[in-house]
Order: C-alpha cells, then sequence, then structure tokens
C-alpha cells in the first residue's frame, strides 16, 4: 500500500488578480524525492509555503500529514522540516549557535541535542567549522547548514525551496547525495527548482509552469516521450550558430533548436522533417529539457530582427582582452589572479564559475566599474584605466535580473536609456522607434516595465542596452531565473547580433548556457584555470556540468600537491 | 520557556555582534547628550547690545555702566547711531539703547527723560529679554541715583524673588533630564523598528514560524531583550548628566528605575509595530525616525511649552509617551519624588504600554499574508 505525506485537491491560490496556484490537484509519495521544477514565478515557493501553512490557500484543499495546514498549524510544524530561500540562517550567529537556536525552537531535549549534532556535523562536514559565523560561510556551507537546521526533531516531511540557487554545482551534487540517503529512511523531500537539468535526478518531478502542473510523475517517463526525436545537426560548410539559425528560421515543424558543442541540439517530431534532415542529423539520448520544452509548445521559431541595422566597424585585433587581471582586497586576498584572455570580433566568450569565485570581480573589472590592482583591461584597444568614457561608448551591457526602472514606463525607460548613451533628437526617436518595432513593444509603450511579462522585460532591457549600437554586449547572468523558452529567445536575437559581428562577454552559472559559448573561462579561486572550446571542456560523453566538476577537483588536487 | 530563552539568548548574540546596536545604543546617545549638553543652550548669557548718544556728548557713563553692571548683558559703545544700526541689522548685536542728546539735562532736572531701546524681533523670546533686562537695569540705576541724592526711593512694594529647583537658571538642568526622554524614543524605537524588519529580510522570520516558537514568545524575546539594552542605555545617560555635567538628582533610583521602564515599554511597542507594519528596515527606520523622534521634541513640552501649543496640538501630546516621561523625569531630577506627579504620568504609560502589547500582538503574523 502506497502512503502518501500530502493531498492536495483543486488548489487555487490567488493574490489579487494575480492567480499564482491554478487548479492543482496531486498527491505526495512517501519516502520519495520530489522535484518541484519550474521557472521563477511558477508558482513553486508558493506551493511550499501553502503545504506549510504559511500561506491559505483561495480554493481547494491541502492535507500534509493528516493535518490541515490552514489550522493545524502547530501540531504540523512539529513533523516538518523547512529550509526556506536563503536557507533562513542567523547569519550573526555561529554554526553551532544556529543549531542549538533551531533545536530549542523544535524543543530537542538536551540529551538527544548532542547526539542529533553531532550526527548532523558529521553528516554535512561543518564539524571544522562550528564556531564559524554563518555569515562568513560560502554558498555551499551555508545551504548544509540550513539543511542540518530543518532536520533537527527528525522531520517525516522536508520542503526545501531552491537549495541550489546560489550555490555551485559541486554542493548542489553533495546535497543531493545527502538527501538520498535521508530518502532511504523513509523521509519525504519535496526540493524545489529552477534549473530542469536538476529534475533527472528526482524520485518524481512536479513541473510548474504560470501556477499550472504541467507534468507530474517519474522524470525519465517524460524525457522517454521524446525517445527517437532528438537529434545533433552538423554541417561541414557551416558553423554551429549559423545552422541553428537557418533552422529556426526555415518555418520547418521543429520542436526546439540549441547549440551544443560545436552542433545544434534539434528536437523534431514530424517524420517528413526527419526525413528531410536525414543527411546531417545523428540521433542523441534525449533530456528532461527536450520533453519540457515539447509539453511548454515548443521554442520560439523565426528570425530575430534586431541585427538588421547592425554594423560592426571595428579593426581592432582584439574586441576585448584581458591582461594579467588582477583584484586583491584587503593586502592578501585575491578575487582575481593574473586573469588574461583575448576576444576576437563576432566571438561569444563566457566566464564560468561558482558564485564567489571571481567571475563578477573580473566582470567588473572589464567594465571599468572596478580598478584592477594591476593588470589591464582593454575595449576595442582602449585601455579601460585611461579612457573609460570612450570605451563605454562601444559598450552594451545588461545586468542581472533585467536592471530596468520598474516604476516607469516601457516608453521612459527607453527614452532614459537612450539618453544616458548620448542619443539625441531625429536619431533618439528613430532609434527607440526601431527597437519598439523589432521587439514588438508597442502594445506595452505606456505599461510600467515592472508589470511586463518575464520575456517583454528581458526585450525591453536588450533593447536598453543595443539602442546606441554597441559593438561589444555584456551581458551579467542574463538568464538566471528565466524559463527555459524565454532563454531561447534571447539567444536567438544574441545569436543574431554575433552573425552580424558583435562580440558578447557573458558571465553565467548555469553550465548548459555556456554552450552558447564559442569559448570559456572556467574561474575557481581567482584563476582562469581552464580556457577553451566547449567540446574541448569537455570529455567525450560529458554534460558541461560533468567537465566543471571535474576540472574543479583536479585543480584542488592540483593544489593538494603543491602544498 | 526554553524556546523564550534560546530566543533570548538568539537576540542578545546578535546584539552583540552587529555594530549597528551599540552605536544606536552607546554612541547615539552619547553624541546626543553632548550636542544637548553645550550646543543647545537656551540660557541667554551675555547678550550683546550697543549703546549710542544722540549729537552732542553728554555724561552718560554712569547711566552706561549700569548696564555693564549686570552679567547678562555685553555693551559695546558706539559713536554714533549709523554704525550701531550696520551692527544690528548683520546681527553682531541683538539690541540699540540711544540716549538723546539732552537725556542727562532732562534727568537731571527732574523731567521726563527718554531713552530708545530698538531689539531685535527676528528672535522673539530674546527681544523680550532684552526689554526687561534693560527696564530693570534702568529702574535701578533710577534708584541708586535717587538714594544718593538723598531722596527716599523706597518702592511701595517690594518683589523677593526666588527660584526652586533650579536656582541658578541653568537651562542645563532642564535640557539634560528631558534630553534622556528623547533618546530613550530613539533608542527604544529606531532599535527594534529594524529587528523584525530585519527577520523577515533575511527569511529567517519564515523560517522561525515553521518551529514550533509561538507568535508570544518571538515578541517577549524582542521586547525582554531590548528593554534590557534600552535600560542600559537609560543608565549610560544617567550616568552622563549626573556625574558629568552636574546635574541635581533628587527623586529615588527606585522610581527612575520603574518609570523608565514603562516609558521604554512604550517605546520598544511604537518600535516593533513599525518594524512589523513596514517589514523592510530602510522604511522601518525613516517611519521611526518620523513617527517617534520628531513628536518626542516637538510635542513632550521639551522645546515647545505645552500649555502654549494651540489646543488642538494639546489633545494631540496626550498620545506622546514621551510627553508623560519628560513631566516625570523632570520632577524626579530637579524636585524629587512628587507623587502627585508621577503617579498619574506613570499610569498613562502604563496604559500606552498595554495597548501598544495589544496592538502588537494582534498584528503579528503567524502566517505570510
Amino acid at each position: 500500500m502506497t502512503n502518501y505525506v500530502a493531498n492536495i485537491t483543486n488548489l487555487v491560490k490567488k493574490f489579487g488578480d494575480n492567480t499564482a496556484i491554478n487548479d492543482i490537484s496531486v498527491s505526495l509519495e512517501e519516502g520519495k524525492i520530489i522535484g518541484l521544477v519550474g521557472p521563477d514565478g511558477a508558482g513553486k515557493t508558493t506551493f511550499i509555503r501553502l503545504l506549510l501553512g504559511l500561506l491559505l490557500p483561495t480554493s481547494g484543499s491541502i492535507k500534509v500529514l493528516g493535518l490541515n495546514p490552514a489550522t493545524d498549524v502547530d501540531e504540523l510544524h512539529k513533523y516538518i522540516g523547512y529550509m526556506p530561500q536563503k536557507f533562513g540562517l542567523y547569519e550573526d550567529l555561529s554554526v553551532i549557535e544556529n543549531l542549538n537556536l533551531y533545536a530549542d525552537l523544535k524543543n530537542i531535549s538536551r540529551e538527544e541535542k548532542d547526539a542529533t549534532f553531532k550526527m548532523l556535523l558529521d553528516f554535512t562536514g561543518l564539524q571544522p567549522f562550528q564556531t564559524r559565523l554563518a555569515g562568513n560561510l560560502s554558498g555551499g556551507m551555508k545551504q548544509k547548514l540550513g539543511l542540518a537546521c530543518a532536520l533537527l526533531g527528525k522531520p517525516k516531511f522536508l520542503l526545501l525551496d531552491e537549495p541550489g540557487v546560489g550555490v555551485d554545482p559541486i554542493s548542489r551534487r553533495e546535497l543531493m547525495k545527502m538527501v538520498r540517503n535521508l530518502a532511504q529512511n523513509n523521509m519525504t523531500i519535496l526540493w524545489s527548482t529552477s534549473y530542469l537539468d536538476e529534475a533527472e535526478g528526482f524520485d518524481e518531478v512536479m513541473l510548474f509552469n504560470e501556477g499550472k502542473m504541467i507534468y507530474n510523475g517519474i522524470p525519465s517517463m517524460l524525457t522517454q516521450t521524446m525517445e527517437g526525436n532528438v537529434f545533433l545537426a552538423r554541417k561541414e560548410d557551416m558553423k554551429n550558430r549559423a545552422l541553428l539559425r537557418t533552422l529556426l528560421k526555415s518555418g520547418k515543424k521543429i520542436v526546439d533548436a540549441v547549440i551544443e558543442g560545436d552542433a545544434v541540439r534539434l528536437v523534431v517530431k514530424d517524420d517528413a522533417v526527419k526525413k528531410e534532415f536525414q543527411d546531417f542529423i545523428t540521433p542523441v539520448k534525449p533530456k528532461f529539457e527536450d520533453a519540457v520544452i515539447d509539453v511548454l509548445g515548443g521554442a520560439p521559431l523565426g528570425e530575430s530582427l534586431v541585427a538588421k541595422n547592425i554594423e560592426v566597424k571595428s579593426n581592432a585585433e582584439y574586441m576585448i582582452e584581458a591582461d594579467n587581471l588582477t583584484k586583491v582586497y584587503g593586502g592578501n586576498f585575491y578575487a582575481a589572479d593574473k586573469i588574461s584572455f583575448k576576444v576576437k570580433k563576432g566571438e561569444i566568450f563566457g566566464l564560468l564559475g561558482p558564485n564567489g569565485a571571481g567571475k563578477s570581480t573580473t566582470f567588473k573589472m572589464m567594465c571599468g566599474l572596478s580598478k584592477p590592482t594591476f593588470g589591464h583591461a582593454y575595449i576595442e584597444g582602449i585601455d579601460m584605466t585611461k579612457n573609460a568614457s570612450l570605451a563605454h561608448s562601444y559598450l552594451g551591457y545588461m545586468a542581472q535580473k533585467f536592471s530596468l526602472f520598474s516604476t516607469l514606463t516601457v516608453q521612459a525607460n527607453l527614452n532614459f536609456f537612450a539618453g544616458i548613451y548620448g542619443l539625441k533628437g531625429e536619431v533618439k526617436k528613430e532609434r527607440i522607434q526601431q527597437m519598439v518595432d523589432i521587439f514588438d513593444l508597442q502594445p506595452y509603450l505606456n505599461k510600467w516595465a515592472g508589470t511586463l511579462p518575464l520575456g517583454f522585460k528581458q526585450r525591453l532591457a536588450l533593447s536598453c542596452a543595443i539602442m546606441h549600437n554597441p559593438s561589444i554586449l555584456f551581458l551579467d547572468e542574463p538568464t538566471s531565473g528565466v524559463d527555459p523558452l524565454t532563454r531561447r529567445e534571447f539567444w536567438k536575437h544574441i545569436n543574431s547580433m554575433v552573425e552580424k559581428g558583435v562580440t558578447v562577454m557573458v558571465t553565467t552559472h548555469f553550465m548548459d548556457e555556456a554552450e552558447y559559448c564559442d569559448r570559456i573561462a572556467l574561474i575557481y579561486h581567482g584563476h582562469a584555470i581552464k580556457i577553451g572550446t566547449p567540446n574541448e571542456i569537455k570529455q567525450r560523453g560529458e554534460t558541461m556540468e560533468d567537465a566543471f566538476i571535474r576540472i574543479i577537483q583536479e585543480a584542488d588536487e592540483n593544489k593538494e600537491v603543491l602544498k | 520557556m526554553k524556546i523564550l530563552r534560546a530566543l533570548i539568548k538568539k537576540e542578545f548574540f546578535q546584539i552583540i555582534r552587529d555594530p549597528s546596536s551599540i552605536l544606536i545604543s552607546v554612541v547615539f546617545p552619547f553624541i546626543l547628550i553632548m550636542l544637548f549638553a553645550f550646543a543647545i543652550n537656551l540660557d541667554n548669557n551675555q547678550i550683546r547690545v550697543g549703546v549710542a548718544i544722540d549729537g552732542e556728548k553728554a555724561d552718560t557713563t554712569e547711566i552706561i555702566s549700569a548696564f555693564q553692571g549686570t552679567k547678562y548683558l555685553n555693551t559695546k559703545i558706539y559713536p554714533d547711531r549709523k554704525s550701531m544700526e550696520a551692527d544690528l541689522v548683520h546681527g553682531d548685536i541683538k539690541a540699540m539703547i540711544i540716549f538723546p542728546s539732552d537725556f542727562i539735562r532732562n534727568f537731571k532736572s527732574g523731567n521726563m527723560a527718554n531713552v530708545q531701546l530698538i531689539s531685535d524681533g527676528t528672535d522673539p523670546n530674546m527681544a523680550l529679554f532684552i526689554d526687561s533686562y534693560i527696564k530693570s537695569a534702568i529702574i535701578n540705576y533710577q534708584k541708586i541715583y535717587l538714594n544718593q541724592m538723598g531722596m527716599n526711593a523706597k518702592s511701595l512694594i517690594n518683589v523677593e524673588p526666588t527660584v526652586w529647583f533650579n536656582p541658578e537658571l541653568k537651562s542645563r538642568y532642564f535640557i539634560l533630564p528631558s534630553s534622556i526622554a528623547i533618546i530613550m524614543t530613539l533608542v527604544g524605537m529606531i532599535l527594534t523598528a529594524l529587528v523584525i524588519a530585519r527577520e523577515w529580510e533575511r527569511g529567517t522570520m519564515e523560517a522561525m514560524l515553521t518551529t514550533q516558537a509561538t507568535k508570544m514568545q518571538i515578541i517577549l524575546a524582542k521586547y525582554i531583550s531590548y528593554y534590557c539594552l534600552a535600560l542600559f542605555s537609560t543608565a549610560f545617560c544617567t550616568f552622563l548628566c549626573v556625574y558629568v555635567f552636574g546635574v541635581p538628582f533628587r527623586g529615588s533610583y527606585l522610581v527612575f528605575f520603574i518609570t523608565s521602564s514603562l516609558f521604554i515599554w512604550s517605546s520598544l511597542g511604537q518600535g516593533l509595530i513599525i518594524s512589523t507594519l513596514s517589514e523592510n528596515q530602510f522604511l522601518a527606520s525613516i517611519t521611526a525616525m518620523v513617527m517617534g523622534f520628531l513628536p518626542a521634541i516637538m510635542l513632550s513640552g521639551f522645546l515647545f511649552e505645552i500649555s502654549s501649543m494651540p489646543i488642538i496640538f494639546q489633545y494631540v501630546t496626550y498620545i506622546v509617551p514621551a510627553r508623560y516621561f519628560a513631566t516625570i523625569i523632570n520632577s524626579i531630577f530637579m524636585a524629587g519624588n512628587i507623587w502627585s506627579i508621577i503617579v498619574p504620568q506613570s499610569l498613562f504609560l502604563l496604559i500606552t504600554d498595554v495597548v501598544l502589547f495589544i496592538i502588537m500582538y494582534r498584528i503579528t503574523k503567524q502566517r505570510l499574508e
């Protein structure tokens, strides 16, 4: 007989006019690791909070461990463990003080405490860091401490809200291993994530999109539906990016097409199209993401118009150059240590690395936002430290999370950014109109930027960054928290600009995003530990994440040897 | 009980490790006490006034020396009216006294002698002070002159002024104790306005709500720990006032402790309510400033006498706890335990405390909506 830890029927949650959870019915099976997968704003956090009784449903019913979260909150909280986003730790308390506090708040007896702490500290590997303040822990360690706190009181049901955010892939894997151990003792775990590649590790997934559950079941079952429909496409005479563009605008029935290594990953269900393409496609194993795109209705096809008027008139040999960039904080902390690379015209260059590795520091020095302790940053041959304002006129910059003025209208945002890039009069009008036409912003012109759908926010942010026709584009974590369809649209625009000769530098901690880059620098502990094309970095059969973890572990071992 | 103790312990760890709590509870009060002690001076010691004689010279040395005799005036003699006027306009002197050329003649011959007094009305209080100082100086001089002439100038009524509680009329004695009320409003409200907002911002409140801690325990832990901190701060301010600035303390420390506690609870209540309602530290601190600090300064009777406010504002002052505490604190410092003041004012504070606690309890959420 199957036991269920939670039964949810026809659950609806509205905030004002906004429906966050739209008629969800599901039962969660005991002893399973259940993934709650979906992009930001899909309703994942709201769903978890409803289960915990932190929010009340608008309609529908919830039973968790046989209790109603709306009325039996106090009883329910005895049996659950919860790790909120940002881990819910007191940063000014040490590791052991945090544990002590949460142990007391969960009414754990003194005798029990010692044994539990020892077990949890061993389990999480935090034993040596007991007296360190939680605020001084790395993202991965914070996450483990958060998990340890949530595990106090031996919960039957553990809810983790985005434990992977801000944590590098190595820590994410370790966490998954730990959670796997817990599930063996019949604990049920609900793990929410916006990383689709994490989904395959779960026993069961609930796929959320815009408040609706679009799939519920074993992840491999969904993946299997794509069996025989996924291919790698390669053409001798065409670069992967050009091929991708041709495929997207071909008007054929294509479900999905993205860059992977030196090829294009293609999802096609239509047999006629498969037959037509058979000369240059080879079948590969489907991934969860392929199936998700299919469930979501397929990737946005067609051609981006953004590059129509772009013209790059530069004859610098290297558009971007980092020469021994070094940033030292406090005399002995090397946030970036002798980082050098060169980026040619029309290349996409990626800075990849865990949080705190030094990629943001490097990025800031490249933009001229931070002065290198020594070394130089050049944009089209211009030294950033000497003539930053001239260099800035060649640069388009798009910050994390689309930093727009959310309480200004779309029109006002466009006007503002045109203004700060020095566009005036007729030129300004013309450029703004072009952006509006290319990105279909007309219907939204008088709406506040903050109220736009995510895809349009992203279009607006991009148009604000490229309005002055920059030859170089800097993108700082451009698609974190964005759903896979919006991300594909974004890269469609970027690719078309790169085809016209625009040079792009991008930071990301999404491993699959790294596939879009021509070359990648892996940044770790302030060093560029590896620079190369995605295919050079990956060994046979490896995913980008596998490669990343392998290279970092190798780097760690080398350091051990050097010591 | 265990949960409450754990929560209080947590608050103390946070207080000790957060530099801003030390800043707000020790450094701010210190700076403010210094400011109130030195910079804000309501005493009109040595007001600068100018004296000039219109027209031809006459012997006015005697009468001028009468002004110079008082410690309140600093007299400067000008050769003519014009240069003195320039200084008055400039603000270098606050008033000018002009003797007409026939002053001495008229005075000595027993006719009515006129003196012109022009004062700077931009500061009306100051102008009134000068007015009465000069009048009394002239009357005094007149008395002495008549006595010298052998005339009996005995007044029919003699006023014998004696000032109680603050015989030297040092305004510092009044300002410093009242300022403790202001500082305590600031410390109590700003500190606590931040703490709950901070828990929401950092996501720790959400984690705490899913443990077995109850709403009452969460609130009490905040009250108790920040009460201790504010009490420490009060003791520190009192120490500065009494031992550094020599302000007399005539009441009992026990009564002071009890009434301060009542007052601190009201500040904490206001601060926590603001914090709960704003859920973000920036908004909370600004609100605390505007809702707490400004009314405490303006409406507690500290800067402006309550009885001279428009009636409607007088009613508004009843909801400013600092008003009650300022009254209590002034009587404890300057006059001693005056029960007829302390008891009713303390009752008002107690009522405020209870009301604020109930509001606080009501608005604290056990959920996120």
